[in-house]
């Protein structure tokens, strides 16, 4: 009867005890977004439409838009870079993958380099013209196992950690608050700025081909994505999330400044001609104050060091 | 963590009286334990205590605010910097050394400081006043001096934490040990609390030249060397600028101030109003 009693007790007590926001967005947000990709890219592998190709590029903006492993495991610090080469890279990727293509060797050999692995190189092999041959076809097929692979080994480190019992909850709120930042920052600057010439890098100088996307005309679907991504983490939600944290924390007038330039980027981008930055000034200056509402607003009203600071001594 | 100190003092203190019976005598004396000076500084801790937290703590500005303040104005004058290199285990281990590294130097500079203008020297003569150690003299300090302290607290770490929030992003954390940081814990247990007392705990020489022993701490509130050993935990402070003084190179103490000035400090009433009579 004891037993029975105290099973129950632990039972229930399991069921209420309090979900941290990471486990939460793990669960409800991360793991299915990982596990579409993986069924996007295996959907990909059998037909190579463009609308497939476009479904793994939402897919997986967001789960890289809201990349953890990294951090909970740092062995899979580099697993972005090994899916994705955008902004990471200095060499031409298309020259080298034209190589590969024109070559006679089998794919599994001339993708020899991580990088000829990554979407971006599969981006090229399917729309470098408007014809797939079968050679580019195998190829990527290749590419799809690797890019499977690798998001099959962050669904791995997701799934552990969901498993387990929270690291530090302060930790974690910081891990997903850096992430947010770091995400909103090459979003701003990256795949907005630098295309439309209001980066640092190529200020007054726009170039759509520098989009993130440009072969496949996917670049405004990986913008949207990745708000998509935050919307997830930040927006109002069934599922407790970030935001519910921050209303908790006394930082829910924080979390509406996020909301809102979330949506006033979707609707900037909706004002855009499909993959065209000429006119990305106000989609531009949006993002710029998600990123600031993120690093200067959300950060200092959680005040996530407040204890660091209080345990120096003097 | 003030009983964790104290005990761990008790037991060094143990050990050193082991090997040195000879002081044992005057380190349990009575004469030393209820003397006129160290009966004040009972009284002081309990009436320093409530100025502290009812009249200072809401003036100082907290480190938190330094810190976002800094990070702010990094952000704002080189945009987003995101670290790519440093592990986070390696960024724990930075941000603990930066804070334990220039918080000790700030407080160095401080108490220089306070030795050698004159101005804040009238503050900081209320703690040498006293004529015999104990640990609770470390509290003997005029509040305006606990003010500065203060200060230089936040200061210190707001701007390292700042800089730290700028490159390394809100995931900072430091090593502590029952949420203290591991290096202060790690120098408070191993004899903080002997630096006021009549235990003459020494360190070798080679030692004394990066860390402070309990007696050049007691040389520094010794009347001829009151321009010496300056330093918190680490003794680097006055090897690099000169004011370093070994254990070795002083047999005799003589605490207090001069004979004619102790008068003045022979009442918490004397020791909160002596520095504003001096100055006007």
């Amino acid at each position: 009867m004891k037993k029975i009693l105290f099973s129950t007790i632990f039972a229930v007590s399991s069921v209420f005890a309090a979900e941290t926001s990471l486990h939460s967005i793990l669960n409800n947000v991360s793991i299915p977004n990982v596990d579409k990709t993986i069924s996007n890219a295996k959907v990909l592998q059998k037909d190579f439409s463009a609308k497939n190709f476009t479904n793994l590029v939402k897919s997986w903006k967001k789960v890289e838009a809201l990349y953890f492993a990294g951090d909970i495991n740092e062995d899979y610090l580099d697993t972005p870079r090994y899916i994705d080469v955008f902004h990471n890279l200095k060499e031409n990727l298309n020259k080298q993958m034209q190589r590969a293509i024109d070559s006679k060797d089998a794919p599994r050999v001339v993708l020899f380099k991580n990088s000829f692995r990554t979407i971006t190189a599969l981006e090229y092999v399917l729309f470098n013209d408007d014809i797939i041959t079968p050679r580019e076809k195998a190829i990527a097929v290749e590419i799809l196992n690797t890019i499977v692979s690798n998001l099959e080994d962050i669904k791995e480190v997701y799934t552990t950690y969901a498993a387990s019992k929270p690291k530090s909850e302060k930790w974690e709120n910081a891990m997903i608050i850096n992430t947010l930042i770091a995400s909103s920052y090459r979003l701003k600057e990256w795949r907005i700025g630098d295309p439309s010439g209001y980066s640092t890098k190529y200020k007054g100088k726009p170039d759509n081909r520098r989009g993130e996307y440009f072969l496949s005309k996917n670049s405004f679907a990986s913008i949207k994505a990745i708000l998509e991504a935050h919307d997830e983490v930040v927006g109002v939600q069934k599922f407790y999330n970030f935001a519910s944290m921050a209303n908790e924390s006394g930082a829910g007038k924080q979390a509406k400044e996020a909301q809102g330039a979330i949506e006033n980027t979707n609707k900037q981008l909706s004002l855009l001609k499909k993959d065209d930055f000429s006119k990305a000034k106000p989609l531009f200056t949006s993002a710029k104050t998600l990123h600031n509402a993120y690093y200067l607003s959300l950060v200092e009203q959680l005040s996530v060091t407040a204890k660091i600071l209080d345990a120096d001594g003097d | 963590m003030f009983w964790v100190y104290i005990i761990s003092s008790i037991l060094l203190a143990g050990i050193y009286f082991w090997y040195n019976k000879k002081q044992l005598r005057v380190s349990l004396s009575s004469k030393l334990w209820f003397h006129p000076s160290a009966k004040i500084d009972y009284y002081y801790f309990f009436i320093g205590y409530f100025i502290k937290v009812f009249m200072l703590f809401p003036i100082v500005i907290s480190a938190k605010t330094i810190a976002l303040f800094i990070n702010k104005q990094l952000y704002l004058s080189f945009d987003y910097y995101e670290n790519t290199f440093f592990s986070y285990e390696m960024v724990l281990l930075m941000y603990t050394i930066a804070l334990f590294t220039v918080s000790d130097f700030s407080r160095y500079w401080l108490h220089r400081f306070l030795h050698t203008i004159p101005f804040l020297w009238e503050f900081h003569k209320v703690h040498h006043s006293a004529k015999v150690l104990t640990p609770i003299t470390f509290y003997r300090v005029h509040p305006v001096e606990n003010l500065l302290f203060g200060f230089r607290y936040s200061l210190s770490i707001g701007l390292v934490t700042g800089v730290f929030i700028y490159f390394f992003g809100a995931m900072i954390d430091i090593y502590s040990i029952l949420g203290v940081n591991i290096l202060v814990f790690a120098f408070s247990l191993f004899g903080s609390n002997l630096r006021h007392s009549h235990v003459p705990f020494a360190y070798p020489k080679v030692f004394e030249k990066i860390f402070i022993s309990p007696k050049q701490h007691q040389i520094h509130h010794s009347t001829k060397h009151f321009d010496k050993n300056f330093g918190g935990y680490l003794a680097i402070w006055d090897n690099v600028f000169g004011t370093l003084k070994f254990s070795n190179d002083v047999k005799v103490l003589k605490f207090g101030l001069r004979k004619s000035q102790m008068n003045d400090y022979n009442s918490i009433l004397a020791l909160l109003i002596k520095p504003f009579k001096n100055l006007l």
